[in-house]
Parts: structure tokens; C-alpha cells; sequence
């Protein structure tokens, strides 16, 4: 194995570890997984795909713009958004995926799009901690020299 | 439909706002989307009075309640990174020291949320988003912070310092959620943090799964497209006149001769 390869698996297994490790933490006190998890799980995975999906979507018109604004790459991520929502709208009609607060598909997609965005906010929130840590930890240092003689 | 008037239209204006500012090349459609966002956000965090009987408004609520320590939170390490040792740009000694006091006020603000009675409460309730957010930034912190230590220490030269101070990070939001776990909040139960816990690794899990699917059928669009395209007309190699005539070109220019 390379030395990169294995600094790269280092770093994934330093990301998961403390998140593992609450969870131990959470099933040693008695925690079990419900079914409530499994319709989260299900939720944000379908909601994910497509919001993602569409994202990327309108991504695609840049990509459009390098290569003569074709229509072929544009038309296949259109099917692959629109079919997440078909997709999601199904699943979700089905009523094992309804979360009990939630009573029809439409409060419950847009319950799952507000959820998305308040994660995305706490990811940002999260993500400004450990880039904005390490650069204070970094600048926070006194200069190092490079060369003895400068 | 007063939902849709005074929730989602803001709402979508504030992304669209957003996106539109960051990727557009014109100073003009950049200046007006960030007050299309701006407008949007303000309307987002009234939607609590505006649409009280909406239960999207309580994310307007949360995004009330939060945006005051975050934003101290943010500033607070925005001026503390600007005031160390940067090459251009450097801020005085005295805002490092606002800079510290933003940084302790947010994360006592956020930590007062928990474990004190300034839970956000709505209609008497636990605002539903809270035990969304919370949870989730504390175990992407921990995570992540995690990561960065480590990431210094393997990827940098001589980071062992740095590194240390964002394993203390890490340890401390890892602590944070140990004890919510452990030991009841005025608002808040460990038993509900615990099941706010299991929800907000589902919706990372979910999350996660549901980008990288999107992202494989986005590179398998492209490659689909891609190797479909004709191979590109490759030239013939260069003559023995061109080599000739390129060789005189290239004399011309070095050497020094001329000078």
C-alpha cells in the first residue's frame, strides 16, 4: 500500500472514529435503533438524491457551456432528477415512509427539504469550526523559517 | 398558500440569491442577488410571525435563534485567524482579542441552548429543528475535527502543535455530546438528545448515501456522453521540411549570439 494511499485512510478513520465511538457510547446506554431511524435514513437518502440531483443538474449547463451546449448530458440528468422525484413521490405515497408528525406526501416532502436545509446549516456551522480552527491554530503560531539564512 | 408566499418563496430566494451571487460574472446580477437573498433571508426569519400556523415557519424560528451565535462564532474565528501571523492583511492585537471574546460568547450562547433554559421554545415546545441541528453539528464537528488534526499531522511538516489544538477541539465537542447524552438539560432530557442523536446519524447516513448516488449518476451521464463522442483528429507528424524550418526558428532564439 502506498504511503498516500494509507495517510488518506488514516484521515477517513480519524473523521469517523469519534462519531463511531457516541454511538458505542449511545448503545451501551441502552439505546436501541428504532424503526423511526430507518424511516429518517430512508427520508434523507431519497430527499438527498434528489436535491443533489438537481443541483448538479444546473451544473450540467456549465459542463454545457465547455463542450458546444449539448443536449444529450443535459437530458440525461433531467431523467435522472426527475426520476429521483418519481422515485421519492412513490416511495413516499407507499405510507411506510411518512414520519408520524406528517400526514400527507407533501408535508412530508417539504418537512424532509426544510430537515436538508437545517443539516446543511449545522454543516457549515461544522465545517467553519475545523477549516476556521485549523487556520487560527496555524496563523496563531510563530513564524517559521524556512532557510537558515534568511 | 401564505406558506408558499412567506416560507418557500424567500426560502428559494435565499438559495437562488446565494447561487447566483457566487456564480455570476456580472457586478450588476451579483449586487441584486445578494439583496434578493438578503430579502429572503429577513422574510425566512419573520415567517414565524407572518405564517405562525405553517410548521415550516419553525425553521424560520431556529434560523432566529441560531443566527446569533453563529454569527458571533464565525466572526470570532475570522478575526482570530486574521490577527495571527498572515502575510497581508493582518488585523491588530485588539481584534484578536474581540476575536476571542466573539469565539467564547458563541460557543456559550449555542452551549446555553442545551444546558440552559435559552432552548429555542416554540409555542411552549422544543423547536423540532433544534434536536435537527444540534445534534448534528456536534457529531460533524467531532468528526471533523478529528480529521483536521490528523490531516495536519500526516499531510503537514512539523504540525504536531496545531494538530493537538484541533484534537482538543475534536475531544470537546465529542465531551458536549457524551454528557447531553448522559445528563438532563433544564429543556432537554438525555433521552431525547440520545433519540435526537440516532435521528441526526440517520440524516448523515441518508445524506451522504443520497449526494454520492446523485454525484455517480452525474459522472456516469458524463462519461456516457463523453465516450460517445467521435476520437479527435490526431495531426500528421511534422515533415522534414517543417523540422528543418522549425530547427532555424529555434537557433534563431538561443544562444546569445546577438546580444
Amino acid at each position: 500500500m502506498s504511503d498516500v494511499s494509507k495517510t488518506w485512510k488514516i484521515i477517513i478513520m480519524a473523521i469517523s472514529a469519534p462519531p463511531l465511538l457516541l454511538m458505542i457510547i449511545a448503545v451501551i446506554l441502552g439505546d436501541e435503533i428504532t424503526g423511526q431511524s430507518f424511516k429518517r435514513f430512508a427520508n434523507a437518502l431519497i430527499t438527498g438524491y434528489t436535491f443533489s440531483a438537481g443541483l448538479l443538474f444546473i451544473n450540467m449547463f456549465f459542463y454545457a457551456d465547455s463542450r458546444h451546449r449539448p443536449l444529450a448530458p443535459l437530458f440525461g440528468m433531467m431523467l435522472a432528477t426527475i426520476f429521483g422525484s418519481l422515485i421519492t413521490l412513490w416511495l413516499l405515497s407507499q405510507g411506510d415512509l411518512l414520519l408520524e408528525e406528517n400526514g400527507s406526501v407533501r408535508a412530508q416532502v417539504l418537512s424532509n427539504i426544510v430537515r436538508i436545509l437545517v443539516s446543511l446549516v449545522a454543516l457549515i456551522m461544522a465545517v467553519a469550526v475545523a477549516v476556521g480552527g485549523t487556520f487560527v491554530a496555524i496563523t496563531s503560531r510563530p513564524k517559521r523559517k524556512l532557510f537558515e539564512e534568511e | 398558500m401564505q406558506a408558499a408566499l412567506w416560507f418557500w418563496l424567500p426560502a428559494i430566494a435565499v438559495v437562488v440569491g446565494t447561487g447566483t451571487a457566487l456564480s455570476s460574472k456580472s457586478d450588476l446580477i451579483k449586487r441584486v442577488s445578494k439583496i434578493i437573498a438578503a430579502i429572503g433571508f429577513v422574510m425566512v426569519l419573520f415567517s414565524p410571525v407572518t405564517v405562525p400556523e405553517s410548521p415550516s415557519s419553525a425553521a424560520g424560528h431556529l434560523l432566529g435563534s441560531i443566527v446569533g451565535p453563529c454569527a458571533l462564532l464565525a466572526t470570532g474565528i475570522y478575526l482570530l485567524a486574521f490577527s495571527g501571523n498572515v502575510e497581508v492583511g493582518k488585523l491588530s492585537s485588539t481584534d484578536r482579542k474581540v476575536g476571542s471574546a466573539c469565539t467564547f460568547l458563541g460557543l456559550v450562547w449555542l452551549e446555553g441552548m442545551h444546558w440552559w433554559t435559552w432552548t429555542p421554545m416554540m409555542n411552549g415546545e422544543i423547536n423540532p429543528y433544534w434536536l435537527v441541528f444540534w445534534p448534528t453539528f456536534l457529531l460533524l464537528s467531532t468528526g471533523l475535527s478529528s480529521g483536521a488534526a490528523f490531516s495536519l499531522r500526516y499531510l503537514g511538516d512539523s504540525r504536531e502543535q496545531e494538530s493537538n489544538f484541533m484534537l482538543v477541539i475534536s475531544s470537546l465537542t465529542f465531551t458536549l455530546t457524551a454528557l447531553g447524552m448522559i445528563l438532563d438539560g433544564p429543556n432537554i432530557s438525555a433521552e431525547i438528545f440520545r433519540d435526537s442523536f440516532w435521528l441526526a446519524v440517520s440524516d448523515i447516513f441518508g445524506l451522504g448515501l443520497g449526494v454520492g448516488l446523485s454525484i455517480i449518476v452525474f459522472a456516469f451521464v458524463i462519461w456516457v456522453y463523453e465516450s460517445s463522442l467521435p476520437p479527435t483528429k490526431s495531426l500528421d507528424a511534422p515533415s522534414q521540411q517543417e523540422l528543418v524550418q522549425a530547427s532555424s526558428i529555434v537557433a534563431k532564439h538561443i544562444g546569445g549570439e546577438q546580444e
